[in-house]
Formats: C-alpha cells, structure tokens, sequence
C-alpha cells in the first residue's frame, strides 16, 4: 500500500513541487497551507508522514508540532522539518521537539526522496 | 619625578626660612660688631680722658717713693672698664717703666726692656692721643706734668674680645630662632598642606572614580575659597560629562536598534529571496534530469544554465543569511568528533565540474583525520575556502589542501592549510580580506561574482571555535590557513 504524506507549507509553487516529485515517487500526497487544513486531513486520513514548514501564517510550525504532539492520535505520525540550512539551532531544537528529520531548503527532487526514503527505513528498523 | 604637595611645601618653606634667617643672622651679626666695637671704643676714649692725668700724677708722685700706692691708684682705675687688659707707662725713648698685667703676674725685670710694639714706638713721642683698633684696641696718651713737660705716655691696652663673646650670642641667639621658627613653619605647612592636599585627595578621588565610570560623583567643599571654586568647576564638568555620556548612550541605543533593525531587514529580505528559489531551482533539476519527458541537448544545456545561476543566487542568500544570523544572534555551536577527511573528500568532489573546467589538479595530504568542532560550520568554511582557491586559480595550476596537527604550549591544533597558484593578494589587504563585503579590488566581483562574505564567514566561524584563520601571499601562491584547539 502507498504510503501518505501530508505537506504544510503556505508557498504553492513549494507545494506544488514536492506534490509532483512524491506523487512520482509513488506516494500519496495531501498538501495544505495551514495548520487548520492540516488536522482536517489528519481527522479523515491515515497519514505515515508530515512535512511540515516551520516559517507558517497565524500558527507556526514548531507550534503546530507541540499541538500534534499533545494529541494521543496523532502523536505517534513522524513529523519531518522543512526550513533552512542556516538555522541549523532550529534542527536541535527541532529533533528534541519530536521531528524526526530535518530538510533543507532549497532541496532537489533527490535531496527529498531520500531523505524521506531514510525516515521510513529508520521508522521500519525500530517498529515505531 | 613625582614629589607629594607636602613635601614642596615644606622643602620650600625650609629653604625660605633658612635663607631668611641667614641673612638676618649676618646682618644682625655685622651691625653688632660694628656696635660692640664703637661701644668699646668710645667708652675706652672717655676712660683714659678720664683717667690718664690720674695715673700720671700717681707715677710721679708715688711710683718711686710709695709704689704701693701708686699700684692702688692704678688698679682701681683699671676696674673701672671691663675692656682694659693692661695699662703700660713708657718714656720718650720707648723703654717700659711700668708694665700692670707683667707686674701683677709676679714678673719683675732686672733692667726696664724697651716696647716692641711698632705702633708705641712710633707714637710714643706725640702729643696727641692716638689710637689703634685692629686686633686689639691700644691708646697711647702723652702725660704733661705741672710743669708742661711731656716725658712720659700711658698706653691703655684694651681688649676687644667682648666682640666676639656678643657675636657669638647674637648668633646663638638667631640659630635658636631660626631653628624655634623653622619647627614652627615645619608644623604650619603640615597643617596648611594637609588642609590644602586633603581638599585636593577629596576632588583627585572623585575624578578616578568618574574615570572608572561613576558619573554621579559630586564632591562638596565648602571653604568660601578657591578649593571651593574647584569643587563647583569639577561638579559642573561632571553634570556635563554625564548629560554627554546620556546623550551618547541614547545615540548608541539609537544606533544599535538600527544596526538590528538592518540586519533584521536583511535576514527578512535574503529570506523572501530564498523561498521562490526553492520551487525554482527544485523543478529546474527535476526537468534537467529528465524526470519529466526526455530533453534535447538544447534544452538540457539551457536547463544547466539556469540551474546553475540559480544555485549561484542561493548561495549568496545563504551568506548574507548567515553573517546577518551571525550578527544577530552570534553562532551557536554544536560540537562533534567530524571525519574532516571525509567531509574534505566530498566536498571536493562536489566542485569536480568547476575543477575540470579550469584543468586544476587539487592534492590532499590529511596528516590528521579528524577535528573537534561543529561540522555544518566547519563545512561552510571549507567549502568556502576551496571555492575561493578554485575560483582564484590560474588555469591549470595545483592547488594544495593539508591537515596537521600542531602542539603549541602544551596545547592541541588542528591545522588546516590550503594553497593556490594566481593572482597574488597585495601584502595590505591580506588582512582586509576577512572584513565583509571586502573584495581587493571593485573589480574583483566583476569579474569572479560574490559579494565578498565567504571569508567573513569563515573568520566569524573559526574564531566562535576560539581558533584563528589568516592567509599569506607571495609570488602568486596564495595560502589560507586556520588553527582550531582541540581538547585534550
């Protein structure tokens, strides 16, 4: 079964893109501009990841991530960061906050494939 | 030399007082003698007025016959003034016939000896009284007897000792004054400088503790005098230094709000910059390498090129993101153990394209194979200093990277060492090039593109790691180096 990811990010060319390079890679993509969108996807679907970007309108992503994790339902979906490199403080904090991963923006088609190819290898090996 | 008010003071109060009495002392001491002297003299003239006609009428009358007597006359005379040592009487031909201090010693001569005295001898015989006062004070004083005859003179000797004996208590006596006064002054000028210097100690403690930053100083004499006026002089300077110091403080503020605020504006901006880069450059490569239906060889070149101007861009906003995150927030760091030759490696490779282009030859030599310090900054430097090396080589030429480790004063380095062939980097600006924005020449990002931060960075980085980075340039090999202490 393919696997779902949800997308958060409120740039739709970003949106766009990753859409495109996922739904290529055979996944299931659900993309949103906000938080809101977000938990509506999150009520109706079972989603295997989230992409979530950290600069976000009203609610931002570190705040969107406490409020996922305080959810019993939603607490056990691995969340992956998508910001920039240069906040590289953000990524510790980020990782100690429960993101699994971290990825940079810019980032290529490959860049992204892999790392989330890594995430779902590290999430089968330890059966989380 | 540094001397305390004092010690001035008294020195010179000293040297005043010394100088003063000195002069009194000699003055004193001259008009004394002069006084002494014609004290002496004069009551030495009415003496022998008064007495000479006396002892003359005795010596005849007596001498001879009644000597005894004679003696008596003489001797009371003689008690009458303290300054008379002896009293002589000799004949016209200068033979002594009588000698009042040899005969009351017991000294009696066989035959009357003659006067050696020159001034006698050549006196004796004159009618008139003559006197010599050099050493001692002689009066010689012809006698006339009743019946006008002039056989024989009285010569008075007088001693002048009372002279000294007065100068030497007038001296004593200013001595114990000038030493009484000089003790006196001594006293007055500790009390006058301990009023003046502790005046002074009160206004020179406030002015360190206003150097040391207390600006709220306000020093209080009130001795309705100059201290006075130099207490409310200091007090007006303070209260102006402080109303400059708020000023300036306000204006810094001022302008380190802005100094945030720009950068902040930066950050802001190189950030918008970025977002549509990342929808840009993603779809560019998706395209380039074909995910998306096959390209013609046109249209894959002209992909690259957009990829890579794009790449180009980004890698701009990355630097002014970093130095104005670095200015903001300064760097954080997250050490680790990194294997620098494998981050070496791969960086190298990832500049493969740039280092063909060019026909350039990197050698490695990793003499240590692994550094202490946080690896997201470390690679920044790196890349930093490899792309600089690539884009500064002249075609075709070698460039050199080498890791070392090196022991200075009992402590650890890391030592990174990277060398090129090209232009040579004039001996002024090897240092300049580590400021922002810096490039050698205005026609350097022309001609090279970059605006100038890569070093920037670099330095920022490797001095938050307490390390230094430095380049040297001679007869165009150009080498970067920077040191690292490592633990342990």
């Amino acid at each position: 079964m393919n696997k779902k990811i949800l997308v958060i990010d409120d740039e739709d060319d970003i949106l766009d893109f990753v859409e495109r390079v996922l739904k290529d890679a055979g996944f299931v993509v659900y993309k949103t501009k906000d938080a809101k969108q977000g938990l509506i996807v999150l009520q109706t679907e079972k989603i295997d990841l989230i992409l979530l970007d950290i600069m976000l309108p009203e609610m931002d992503g570190w705040q969107v991530m406490q409020m996922l994790k305080s959810e019993e339902k939603l607490k056990k979906i691995p969340v992956a960061m998508l910001t920039a490199r240069v906040d590289a403080y953000d990524k510790i904090i980020g990782l100690k906050e429960g993101a699994v991963d971290y990825i940079c923006k810019p980032f290529t088609a490959d860049d992204l494939l892999k790392r989330i190819n890594d995430i779902f290898l590290y999430i089968e090996r330890n059966n989380l | 030399m540094k001397m305390p008010f004092r010690t001035k003071l008294i020195g010179a109060l000293f040297i005043i007082i010394l100088t003063v009495f000195t002069g009194m002392g000699i003055y004193m001491t001259l008009n004394r003698i002069k006084e002494v002297r014609s004290e002496i003299v004069s009551n030495a003239r009415m003496f022998v007025i008064l007495t000479s006609d006396k002892i003359g009428d005795a010596f005849l009358r007596y001498f001879k016959t009644a000597f005894f007597r004679f003696r008596a006359i003489a001797l009371e005379q003689k008690a009458m003034n303290i300054d008379l040592e002896n009293i002589q009487i000799i004949d016209l031909t200068g033979r002594i016939q009588y000698d009042m201090a040899q005969y009351e010693k017991g000294i009696s001569f066989a035959e009357n000896p003659y006067s050696t005295d020159p001034f006698v001898l050549q006196n004796i015989k004159k009618m008139e009284m003559n006197i010599m006062a050099d050493d001692h004070l002689c009066i010689i004083v012809p006698y006339v007897d009743e019946y006008g005859v002039h056989n024989y003179s009285i010569v008075y000797h007088f001693s002048l000792k009372r002279i000294s004996n007065e100068v030497s208590n007038v001296v004593k006596g200013s001595i114990a004054m000038g030493l009484s006064m000089l003790l006196l002054s001594v006293v007055l000028a500790v009390i006058a400088s301990n009023r003046i210097t502790g005046h002074l100690a009160v206004v020179s403690k406030a002015a360190k503790e206003i150097a040391e930053g207390d600006f709220g100083k306000v020093i209080t004499i009130k001795t309705g005098d100059e201290f006075e006026d130099l207490a409310n002089a200091f007090n007006f300077m303070t209260e102006k230094i402080r109303g400059n110091i708020r000023e300036l403080n306000n204006l810094i503020g001022e302008l380190k709000k802005r100094d945030i605020q720009k950068t902040q504006f930066l950050a802001n901006i190189s950030h918008e910059l970025r977002t549509p880069l990342t929808a840009s450059i993603g779809y560019v490569d998706y395209m380039e390498k074909e995910k998306m239906g096959s390209l013609n060889p046109d249209q894959k070149h002209s992909l690259e090129i957009i990829r890579r101007n794009l790449e180009r861009l980004n890698k701009e906003i990355q630097s002014l993101l970093l130095v104005s995150k670095y200015t903001l927030e300064g760097i954080k760091l997250n050490p680790e153990e990194i294997d620098i030759s494998e981050l070496l490696e791969n960086i190298i490779k990832n500049f493969t394209p740039e280092v063909k282009l060019k026909g350039l030859v990197i050698k490695t030599s990793f003499a240590q194979k692994t550094l202490t310090g946080d690896k997201d900054n470390i690679r920044t430097v790196v890349e930093n200093l490899i792309g600089n090396s690539i884009k500064f080589s002249a075609p075709a030429t070698a460039i050199t990277i080498a890791t070392d480790i090196e022991n200075k004063e009992n402590q650890k380095y890391f030592k990174f060492k990277i060398s090129n062939y090209g232009a040579t980097i004039p001996e002024d600006q090897v240092r300049k090039i580590f400021e922002p924005f810096y490039q050698v020449d205005a026609t350097t990002s022309r001609k090279y593109g970059g605006i100038g931060l890569g070093l920037s960075i670099a330095q920022n980085i490797i001095e938050a790691h307490q390390g230094k980075i430095w380049a040297e340039s001679k007869d165009g090999l150009t080498t970067f180096y920077f040191v690292i202490p490592q633990g342990g």
